[in-house]
């Protein structure tokens, strides 16, 4: 059995949590750092300086928004359709929300704007840069 | 683009050799790519059918500019169309450039000329421009062609942009009197110099519908000089035009349910490498949101 790497006593960096891979958060971090720094302050052009807020923006987003949660959100709306989820769960979230008798469709559109606020908390930051402003952090 | 045959095509229309100097493609909508064409004969803007899209086809569209022109309407004069894409793979028409802004408008006069110009479109005869249209079925229609615009996307479904098709089909208001209508009259498609509309464009979605389509649309979309309130009293004291707030509830959603369809298409567009760019990525995301939020925000839990 090979013998397990042991970090040096006074090795300043944590290496529990060290692997030879940069994350991908700390990647469109550095995107969108250098972007901002080094970039954007030489950029005279008004089309070529929106772009670049745009861009900076869609690094942050990127390295901010986690796992696709898709599928966590299909178990929750299936959970609120009950009987009726069926085997394509968004076909029968639609056939609900077009029957106002149905008991669940009341909490299905709850839910489903609760999904959409929550993209929308996230995007933000997109949404500040169509506006030219660059975002913060 | 195959420049080549796009010079051979200017050229036997113009009747006179043609060399293309340069193109660049200056937008990319739902329906259609709009490039800037740079030749030994002058500019152009060439107007092409974006490939799978679904809409009015170009040579449509090139008719009604032409019969607006004729009628003295202000567009960019259209000039030569191929409605077959055996030149460029697509059907395509070619325009003038479209008119330049002037830097020195006087806004205060902008709002009232925009107003004007639309009404002017509106009181048009719409059987002379664009094929006849059953007033009955006139709205529900466009609610089908901007579904089949957003389902043009592919993806999954969205239940709550199905929610709000359903609600618009419930409730499309009595149809009075059927109009030309532009269809997005905002202020990036009305063209002002010195206060004056000069130039109004992207006519691929215009249609016979209600002209409440279009006043909505300039009323909540058109521009921060004035907010949703000041416009519809500059629309009611231009045109005479009286609608409930009901009225108004139900053209926003409609509205918004256009954008909401046509930004769909954005995301695919960004994701398939038609458009890399960052703008294009935020629009069918970030907006798309952001317009099925404010969509939702109108049509009501049963």
């Amino acid at each position: 059995m090979a013998e397990e790497y042991r970090c040096p006593a006074d090795d300043v960096l944590n290496c529990s949590t060290m692997t030879d891979r940069a994350t991908d958060a700390a990647m469109w971090a550095s995107v969108a750092d250098t972007l901002r720094r080094k970039v954007l302050p030489q950029l005279t052009d008004a089309e070529a300086r929106a772009s670049t807020i745009q861009l900076i923006a869609m690094a942050i987003y990127a390295g901010r928004r986690g796992n696709d949660p898709q599928r966590r959100r299909l178990d929750e709306l299936s959970n609120v359709l009950g009987a009726s989820a069926g085997q394509d769960v968004l076909r029968s979230c639609i056939a609900v929300l077009a029957d106002p008798y149905h008991r669940a469709h009341a909490p299905l559109r709850e839910l489903l704007e609760e999904h959409l606020d929550d993209d929308l908390a996230g995007e933000v930051v997109l949404l500040k840069a169509l506006e030219n402003l660059l975002p913060d952090g | 683009m195959d420049e080549r045959r796009l010079a051979e095509f200017i050229g036997s229309k113009s009747g006179t050799a043609v060399d293309v100097r340069s193109v660049r493609r200056v937008a990319l909508r739902p329906t259609r790519a709009i490039f800037d064409v740079d030749t030994t004969s002058g500019r152009f803007a060439v107007h092409m059918k974006v490939d799978g899209s679904t809409g009015p086809a170009p040579d449509t569209e090139f008719a009604l500019m032409t019969s607006l022109a004729e009628a003295g309407f202000p567009v960019t004069a259209p000039r030569w169309s191929e409605p077959t894409g055996e030149v460029l793979g697509q059907p395509f028409f070619v325009t003038e450039p479209n008119a330049e802004p002037s830097v020195d408008d006087p806004s205060a006069a902008t709002p009232a000329a925009y107003v004007q110009t639309l009404a002017r479109l509106h009181d048009l005869k719409p059987e002379a421009h664009l094929p006849p249209v059953d007033a009955d079925h006139a709205i529900a229609t466009q609610i089908e062609l901007w579904r089949n615009v957003g389902r043009s996307a592919g993806g999954s479904r969205i239940p709550l942009l199905d929610a709000a098709e359903m609600w618009l089909h419930k409730n499309v208001p009595l149809l009075k009197r059927t109009s030309l209508v532009h269809g997005h009259p905002g202020s990036r498609n009305i063209i002002t110099s010195n206060g004056q509309v000069v130039d109004v464009v992207d006519w691929e979605f215009a249609h016979v519908g209600g002209a409440a389509e279009d006043w909505s649309f300039l009323a909540t979309t058109a521009s921060s000089t004035n907010n949703p309130t000041e416009w519809r009293a500059l629309i009611e004291r231009e045109t005479g035009t009286r609608l409930s707030a009901d009225e108004w509830s139900y053209w926003e959603a409609f509205n918004l349910f256009k954008l909401a369809c046509g930004n769909r298409t954005y995301l695919a567009q960004f994701e398939s490498g038609a458009d890399r760019s960052p703008a294009k990525m935020i629009a069918g995301t970030a907006v798309f949101h952001d317009v099925l939020r404010r969509l939702m925000n109108i049509v009501p839990v049963e």
